[in-house]
């Protein structure tokens, strides 16, 4: 009994009659028993009553549904693309010739790109490999320590250890 | 076109109900409406179940409304300042039997700028299965279906609207305790 009181989401389903739940029954029930719970149950109701007899303000436009059906009978308005398509119809063959032409023109470009990236890579390349070369030869003809591994280099190590034994 | 017709006039004022409680705008509700059957019209053809049209047209407004809250994301909250001028000015166009007394029309704008308010201080999320559960009397296999979310959170999202709504208009109501 208490519960049906503290928690009036228990007899929502019977203020929206609905049957289907498991507690209709049981709460329809109850309220024939409990008269403060059939004032709660009222108070409920006169809260929906309220509500609903507001209904009675709601009128509906004189002219609407003549504005509905004008509106329907007019053609339904074409999608971007078919309107575009409409708008170049005339143009067909030339629109096609320009694409065509458009794409090749692309085509032969983007070729002709790729064509002098490739060859501006190889001679990047080669470049690259002749300072490599270039540099290492100059290295070894300048490298003091080179020098220091022949025989008439005074600090040759094995000069070095001659001298010490001496 | 008939049967057009015979659908606009079977769902708009439900539609339209149901968007002007979220958007919180007259105008914007009426424009919205509008676009959600325009939108039902021309799709109708991907509905699989046709007894499945009611939930399918409310998602479809659902949607509707979703998107132009992105689209005013960075704009002012909607306020509707001229309810009762434009209640005025429809009742002019109405035949003289239908139309309501000037108090009738007081009453009901001020009932509806109260119930606007505080559905007003809901967010978005519970106010949806607010409106769909309380007002439209919705079942919850139905909200399940418009707004994409499992049972048992549209359950405990209609408790807590159901919460705040009640605290935010006990000012208005006298309940007997």
């Amino acid at each position: 009994m208490k519960r049906v009181l503290t928690h009036p989401e228990n007899f929502c389903s019977y203020l929206d009659r609905d049957t289907s739940d498991s507690g209709y029954e049981q709460i329809r029930t109850h309220l024939d028993e409990c008269p403060r719970c059939r004032e709660e149950v009222k108070g409920w109701e006169s809260v929906d009553a309220w509500f609903r007899s507001g209904e009675s303000s709601i009128e509906v436009p004189p002219f609407q549904w003549q504005r509905i059906a004008a509106r329907l009978q007019e053609p339904e308005p074409a999608g971007l693309l078919v309107r575009l398509r409409t708008l170049l119809r005339p143009w067909k063959l030339t629109w096609n010739v320009a694409l065509g032409s458009l794409v090749l023109a692309g085509m032969i470009l983007g070729g002709l790109e790729y064509r002098r990236n490739a060859e501006e890579k190889q001679l990047l390349l080669a470049v690259t490999r002749y300072v490599a070369e270039e540099g290492a030869r100059i290295r070894a003809e300048e490298n003091p320590f080179r020098v220091a591994a022949t025989s008439d280099n005074p600090f040759s190590k094995s000069q070095v250890s001659v001298e010490s034994k001496r | 076109m008939e049967a057009y017709r015979q659908i606009h006039e079977g769902y708009a004022r439900r539609i339209l109900s149901f968007i002007y409680k979220m958007v919180d705008s007259r105008e914007d509700a009426e424009d919205l409406t509008q676009n959600v059957f325009l939108r039902a019209f021309h799709e109708l053809k991907r509905l699989q179940d046709a007894e499945r049209f009611e939930p399918w047209l409310y998602r479809i407004a659902r949607n509707e409304v979703y998107q132009a809250f992105r689209k005013k994301r960075s704009e002012p909250a909607l306020q509707e300042q001229e309810g009762p001028e434009r209640e005025s000015e429809n009742a002019l166009f109405d035949p003289a039997d239908r139309r309501p007394t000037p108090q009738e029309l007081v009453l009901n704008a001020e009932l509806g700028a109260t119930i606007q308010n505080v559905l007003r201080s809901l967010p978005p999320k519970l106010r949806e299965v607010f409106v769909l559960a309380v007002i439209h009397e919705k079942s919850y296999a139905e909200i399940c279906e418009i707004v994409g979310r499992s049972l048992l959170s549209v359950k405990t999202d209609i408790f807590r609207a159901r919460r705040r709504a009640r605290k935010s208009i006990e000012k208005y109501l006298e309940f007997q305790k």
